[in-house]
């Protein structure tokens, strides 16, 4: 026997003191049409809540085609966590060090003439290992200090200043009058100030994106992505939409993810007008930098290169990215998709009208076509057939029937029992959370405890 | 390009003729002109339309995160400040960098961005409300970090001198009529402004349309249902969060070199924040054109209506009062809180809806009474 | 160093008492309507315009008598409540209430024209003339509120921690008005009606609770709550200023998030957190990062309890 698409193990959902399902096992074949039953309250909506992760089961497991439906733990998600927990430390460790004074030692009190990025980022270092550094460059005059607090020397020469770092480094280093013993002390508490900082935020950073993984790593949207797609009691269509438009919404998803596939290129395209706009940039400086008198000829050059290849990179942008996928034709795709799909459940006469126009029962078949339309192997129908009449509830089995058959398995929730009877493979029973059958349709009509709990009461099903 | 020339064709012509009449109108100031004429004052209409193109920038970037993507944002000036503050560092004489306007362009919407997914990350998954008080808690931050990193940001007196955009000489000299630079400047400033606002405007409405459009809208209609669908929301929320703060970092620079400053940090408030809101909510949340209009409306307002009524009451109360009444600056929050309500009770979709908008909007009304 | 934390947790304690008075006013609201009321804020600082206005017309001041000062004092407490809740209520009944069924945004937006209304007000009050207000003729200026406790130190003139007679005016005043409102909410019928409509106002309704009533008394004692506290803050503070219900107003609804909004006790939790956070960061990081200190704290609350500290995660009804 093949292992089932859909397996559901010892699910239990609890509310507060309330048990609204109880280890309920369930298992869906592929390619098969299943049923869920029983009385109202029995949990059954929670039931596929808990599926589609809308609530986050309390204890128990689901697994689709033998894999987990929460998002696994994977060695890269601790990296990500790090890589945030890194950044948030970063801000704890500038704000220790005091934004507002390192700036001032790296960049503002410098001569601007004589600004390089590589001493920039050695004079920060500097700053946040709590070093003795050259300060200050003002004028003739180049000030050796400790944290713009102690001043260690003011001298005239590059090399002179280099003399005086050294030699300051040496007195924190092995510390001999009370003076230098203080600024050492200092060095050291700033250090674990900023140490502390970091490594609070590292911390911080990390746990909060854990804490943001850990309540997201099974969200509907991950559920849908892997495969399960759901319609709904109450019916929730987006009312002011059209109806080709509702199916759009559920097709662009996997359309993207296809052309995303077939267009190994997308990301080149999307980035080499940025790198040209990059290079140019840079060029443009670099020239104004190298002769700002020269000839007017080359920056006019850069400058509509740079208006070009911003014109390029956006029109790219714009194209590739926001379209409903890659190109025009993907959407022509995903449009005529969408309509044959509409055709399917019957509804090629409404693509233009507004969903919030239709009648009940077209209403329940667009919201069927929409799941569908996600391309799932599991669908879960909740009360397809309520409010219908019996013209449209024989035809609505014929749709799930015909949905069987397009290979997309079918799980219901159902009250009226011709439906139930008439398509489903497996019927599971439940009462008050808990399974209590489960069976084709004879067995299920035929078990007593069944009979007893649920016929019975309920008389005239 | 097929489908610009669909959407050309779609959107008609009120677009293309706007833009055609704002084009040539600082060479034909038709309107200073006539009210120059009437009043005897120059208003320089012109001067206001610069202004009035960088706020309907800024009303874009928070239309597309209030009005397309439903976050209740309400601290939209952070980003703006980002924008002219970033600016202002990379421009001024005082650091080394000085790249000029054209870098800066390129960098402040990066560092909006930057500002925007920082903040938008952690928070986007919160519910409305919750979003509503952490964003505004963020603009009061940021503004407060400005203030206070006097080394960095000059604190009260803001970066200045901002200098205006580096040009061609060619296009410099073709600008300014009769060698008179400070118009060539405007003149840059006015083109730059309305060619970014006409491109801006542009590619939203391609995105309105586009499969993104279409996840706003469902995200928008029903969260929960949509990401049922395999729409993530967390995932689109927080792209229009970092496109509009972008955007309003573009804005911020715009207006940074503009003014040629800054300005104090003290000026990206929570009221400003509440202004750019006020502009959606009298145009149309969610509507570009709306937006347009508010921005128009709402400038026109404090630049031109407010100070010629200004005079009025002045004139009618003979003389120079000092008393806090009688100067009509001093009204605006009433008329602004006003008009909030009022559009509230009697036009929540706003002047110029789009039409979905106004749909969504009715439908609820209807539906839930 | 003890000295100074016991200082600190001394004002920390105050700051945040007034904080959550406040904060019961945006909880009580958002409990039972989900919106922020923007303008509670205001409500607050208008309340605190009639307090000091009421002091000028009875010539309160530190020279005043001991039974004047008491009686002023009651008066000023009592006309700022009546005053506060009954603008609150106004507001509600004229603005608010034909939006009940309007999409959220609209009472949102709404509540923010009309604390820019009061703000405006708050404005145009301050430029009145009036010998009491201090500051200049400034409108836009902050009024002196007359000091009308005495400004000595109940521990001793020697002790290294001050507690003054209007630190226990307001830790008492408040810790009565919490248990008078809790008495209410949890003991009282309208207490009862009040949670039932936070609940599920339209089974409530069903149930025969008049909801619109049960809102109108929200609003009152919420507004009522906010006038109350605008009088001990402003003797607490000694200034009144068009700007402050905006300030107080935005931490107290930033306390009511933090301990979970719609959340009675979260509010009172979450006033006396940021209270002491407050104080404790104005001591070691400096006055000028108060507002950065705070909201940092609020977003990383929100990120590990996304509902606040109290408040529990809703589950939406499928």
């Amino acid at each position: 026997m093949s292992a089932p698409l859909l397996k559901v193990d010892k699910l239990t959902l609890r509310f507060g003191g309330l048990t609204a399902v109880s280890e309920v096992d369930l298992r869906v074949e592929e390619g098969q049409i299943a049923a869920v039953i029983g009385p109202n309250g029995a949990g059954k909506t929670s039931l596929f809540n808990a599926i589609t992760g809308i609530y986050e089961p309390t204890s128990g497991e689901v697994q689709l085609d033998g894999k987990d439906l929460q998002e696994p733990m994977q060695p890269r998600l601790l990296l990500r966590w790090m890589l945030v927990g890194l950044g948030v430390g970063l801000i704890g460790l500038l704000t220790a060090a005091n934004v507002d004074s390192l700036w001032a030692a790296v960049i503002k009190s410098q001569d601007p003439n004589a600004f390089s990025a590589t001493r920039a980022l050695h004079d920060a270092g500097a700053y946040m290992t709590a070093q003795p550094r050259v300060d200050m460059r003002m004028a003739k005059y180049f000030v050796a200090s400790f944290d713009g607090q102690t001043t260690f020397a003011v001298v005239k020469t590059p090399e002179l200043a280099a003399t005086a770092l050294a030699d300051a480094q040496k007195r924190l280093d092995n510390p001999q009058t009370d003076d230098d013993k203080a600024t050492a002390a200092r060095a050291v508490a700033a250090l674990q100030v900023r140490g502390g900082a970091f490594l609070a935020g590292l911390l911080l950073g990390f746990l909060a994106a854990r804490a943001v993984w850990q309540r997201t790593r099974r969200t509907p949207t991950s559920v849908a992505l892997r495969g399960v797609a759901r319609t709904f009691q109450n019916i929730r269509l987006f009312h002011n939409m059209t109806v080709i438009e509702n199916v759009l919404v559920a097709s662009d998803r996997h359309l993207r993810a296809q052309a995303k596939l077939s267009d190994p290129g997308r990301l080149t395209a999307i980035l080499a007008p940025a790198g040209l706009l990059a290079l140019t940039a840079t060029l443009a400086l670099v020239v104004r930098k190298a002769a700002p008198d020269a000839a007017e000829t080359l920056p006019v050059l850069l400058l509509a290169a740079l208006m070009l290849g911003l014109l390029a990179w956006l029109i790219v942008v714009v194209r590739r990215g926001a379209f409903s996928s890659a190109s025009l034709n993907q959407e022509k795709a995903a449009k005529s998709e969408a309509t044959e799909l509409l055709k399917f459940v019957g509804l090629e006469h409404r693509l233009r009208d507004l969903a919030r126009n239709l009648p009940y029962g077209e209403q329940r078949r667009l919201e069927i076509a929409r799941a569908l339309a996600t391309r799932p192997r599991l669908l879960l129908l909740d009360e397809p057939a309520a409010g219908m009449n019996p013209s449209e509830t024989v035809s609505l089995m014929h749709l799930i029937r015909a949905i069987r058959d397009r290979g997309t398995t079918v799980l219901l929730i159902e009250h009226h029992m011709r439906v139930v009877m008439g398509i489903s493979d497996r019927i599971t029973v439940l009462v008050h959370g808990k399974r209590i059958a489960e069976g084709s349709p004879d067995e299920i009509r035929q078990n007593p405890a069944v009979i007893e709990a649920y016929l019975g009461a309920d008389g005239e099903h | 390009m097929a489908e610009l020339r669909t959407f050309l064709k779609k959107i008609g012509g009120l677009p293309v003729l706007a833009l055609v009449l704002l084009a040539v109108y600082p060479f034909a100031p038709v309107l200073d002109w006539g009210l120059e004429a009437a009043t005897g004052q120059a208003l320089h209409i012109d001067r206001q339309l610069v202004n009035i193109f960088i706020f309907s920038l800024l009303a874009l970037a928070l239309n597309l995160q209030v009005g397309q993507a439903g976050l209740l944002q309400l601290g939209i000036a952070a980003f703006f400040a980002i924008g002219a503050f970033t600016t202002g560092v990379l421009t001024v004489e005082k650091y080394p960098f000085q790249i000029g306007f054209w870098g800066a362009m390129l960098i402040a919407p990066l560092f909006g961005a930057m500002g925007g997914f920082l903040l938008g990350a952690p928070t986007l998954r919160l519910r409305g409300d919750y979003l509503a008080i952490v964003t505004l808690g963020f603009g009061e931050v940021m503004r407060i970090v400005l203030l206070n990193l006097e080394n960095i940001t000059d604190g009260p007196r803001g970066l200045n001198p901002v200098p205006a955009p580096w040009l061609p000489t060619l296009v410099r000299e073709s600008l300014s009529p009769a060698g008179d630079a400070s118009i060539g400047v405007l003149r840059a400033m006015y083109f730059l402004a309305l060619i970014v606002l006409a491109a801006t405007v542009v590619c939203l409405s391609l995105l309105e349309k586009s499969r993104i459009g279409r996840a706003f809208v469902a995200l928008r209609e029903d969260e929960l249902a949509a990401s049922c669908m395999g729409i993530e929301p967390a995932r689109i929320k927080l792209a229009a969060f970092t496109g509009g703060a972008a955007l309003a970092g573009l804005a911020g620079c715009f207006y940074a070199t503009n003014l040629t400053t800054t300005a104090e940090p003290n000026t990206y408030d929570f009221n400003y924040s509440i202004m750019v809101l006020c502009c959606l909510i009298i145009g149309g949340l969610g509507s570009l054109r709306g937006a347009l209009l508010g921005a128009g409306l709402l400038l026109g307002f404090d630049n031109v209506i407010s100070p010629l009524l200004t005079r009025l009451l002045q004139t009618a109360l003979g003389g120079e009062s000092t008393h806090v009444m009688a100067s009509f600056s001093n009204w605006r929050w009433i008329v602004f809180g006003t008009a909030l309500v009022v559009m509230m009770r009697l036009r929540p979709e706003g002047l110029w809806p789009s039409s979905r908008v106004a749909e969504e909007l009715h439908e609820t009304q209807e539906d839930a009474s | 160093m003890l000295d100074t934390v016991l200082q600190q947790l001394l004002i920390g304690l105050t700051n945040g008492m007034v904080f959550a008075l406040v904060a019961l006013g945006y909880t009580m609201v958002y409990g039972i309507l989900e919106f922020i009321n923007f303008a509670h804020g205001d409500v607050f600082m208008l309340s605190a315009f009639v307090a000091l206005t009421l002091c000028g017309a009875l010539g309160l001041n530190e020279h005043s008598s001991a039974g004047a000062l008491a009686g002023g004092l009651l008066l000023c407490i009592v006309a700022s409540s009546v005053f506060g809740g009954l603008l609150n209520l106004l507001i509600d009944r004229v603005v608010y209430k034909p939006l009940r069924k309007a999409p959220k945004l609209a009472p949102l937006v709404s509540a923010i024209g009309v604390s820019f209304i009061l703000q405006n007000v708050g404005l145009f009050w301050g430029g009145m003339a009036m010998d009491v207000f201090g500051g200049g003729g400034q409108a836009a200026a902050p009024k002196a509120f007359p000091n009308l406790l005495p400004a000595t130190n109940l521990l001793g003139a020697t002790s290294k921690i001050t507690l003054q007679p209007k630190d226990v005016l307001v830790i008492g005043a408040s810790l009565v008005m919490m248990t008078a409102l809790y008495g209410i909410v949890r003991f009282t019928k309208l207490g009862k009606a009040m949670r039932a409509t936070a609940q599920d106002p339209s089974a409530a309704r069903l149930m025969g609770i008049d909801v619109d009533q049960v809102v109108a008394a929200t609003f009152l004692i919420g507004g009522a709550l906010g006038g109350f506290a605008s009088v001990i803050y402003s003797l607490y503070i000694n200034t009144v200023h068009y700007q402050m219900g905006y300030q107080n107003g935005l931490y107290a609804f930033t306390a009511a998030v933090v301990g979970g909004i719609g959340n009675i006790p979260g509010a009172v939790l979450g006033g006396l957190l940021l209270g002491l956070v407050r104080a404790f960061s104005d001591q070691f990081i400096g006055a000028q990062w108060q507002p950065a200190v705070l909201f940092g704290i609020l977003i990383v609350i929100l990120v590990f309890r996304p509902a606040g500290l109290l408040g529990s995660t809703a589950r939406e009804k499928v």
